[in-house]
């Protein structure tokens, strides 16, 4: 019925791992208000925070981006990015995404405080993050 | 209830169907899909198209006639395609339908100014024979039958009198969750794969 796999389609994150017989929504299918709080950690394993929200681009239904809460303590001096929905590989097993990216590197990725978010629909600003992650602009 | 939804919804399977996104970009690694580059001039309207996902649920729905008729409570999201496939939809106290949740196509929403609410065009008859679910019971979305069954109904309900409705063309409806999503751009491409 279904089948265990990596999903090829770029617009997404892919999914690894995951177990064939779940019950519930499936790997690609998920509640957004669930997102919240789920961990991000890098190939190392490193944690790098947790899914903030997503920003969606509400005409097409793209989700475009995850923004990502790092840094700080216990919530205070948080630093958010905004990731590329692309950039993120859903680990099932371990039931949360990875991003592959270097913690020191990610201290550099082009980040925003908690209260002040950029302009996400701003061309030059959604490129230099998709170069940043070095992945294909969404709209595209 | 809420722990069990979050660790199912990490699960992973992958949708059987070969949805029309993959199949386009299926000899690609980069992602393609219809929608436009914005222009300088554009970038006032793209700036409300941009919204938090958390700020979406929360809205109110609305019909044609400008009445609230329900509130999203949550979306389903597509990971793997990058989308949001449904709404999750209240339609609190219409035709005592209230206690049910229902997933709605979200092409079969035009956003409203702003992003506070989102207009169906559906009468009410429409809203009272959809198939809907226990607010405390959801079901298994990633399932074929279930998104298609959804998909069939939306496309062919919503739509009547509003030629303008990405539904009316009958791109969605036969291939699961993946039928309801894709850019405008698409819809044609999806129709006739």
């Amino acid at each position: 019925m279904v089948q265990q796999t990596t999903s090829s389609s770029g617009g997404g994150a892919r999914v690894v791992g995951g177990q064939p017989n779940f019950s519930g929504p499936g790997p690609q299918v998920m509640a957004a208000d669930t997102l919240q709080g789920d961990k991000v950690v890098n190939t190392q394993g490193e944690d790098l925070g947790e899914i903030e929200d997503i920003m969606l681009d509400v005409p097409s239904g793209r989700i475009a981006y995850a923004v990502l809460s790092f840094g700080g303590v216990m919530g205070i001096g948080d630093k958010l990015f905004a990731i590329p929905w692309s950039a993120l590989t859903l680990d099932a097993d371990r039931k949360c995404f990875v991003l592959d990216i270097d913690k020191d590197r990610l201290k550099n990725a082009p980040g925003f405080d908690k209260d002040q978010w950029p302009s996400m629909a701003d061309t030059s600003w959604a490129e230099q993050v998709h170069t940043f992650y070095n992945r294909t602009p969404y709209w595209q | 209830m809420k722990a069990f939804i979050k660790a199912a919804s990490l699960s992973i399977v992958m949708l059987p169907v070969v949805l029309p996104a993959t199949a386009q970009t299926a000899t690609s690694t980069k992602e393609r899909t219809g929608a436009p580059i914005p222009s300088a001039s554009q970038a006032a309207q793209q700036q409300q198209d941009m919204l938090r996902g958390s700020r979406i649920i929360g809205a109110s729905v609305r019909d044609q006639k400008d009445r609230k008729i329900g509130e999203i409570k949550d979306l389903v999201l597509d990971g793997g395609r990058g989308e949001v496939a449904y709404a999750v939809v209240s339609f609190g106290g219409v035709m005592g339908v209230g206690k049910k949740y229902h997933a709605v196509p979200w092409q079969a929403l035009k956003p409203g100014d702003d992003g506070k609410y989102y207009v169906l065009h559906a009468d009410k008859e429409t809203i009272a024979q959809a198939p809907g679910f226990d607010k405390s019971n959801w079901p298994n979305m990633a399932d074929q039958k279930w998104s298609a069954d959804i998909d069939r109904y939306w496309s062919r309900m919503v739509g009547r009198g509003a030629p303008d409705n990405n539904l009316s063309t009958g791109a969605s409806g036969t291939s699961g969750a993946g039928a309801v999503g894709g850019s405008a751009g698409q819809q044609g491409g999806d129709a006739a794969r």
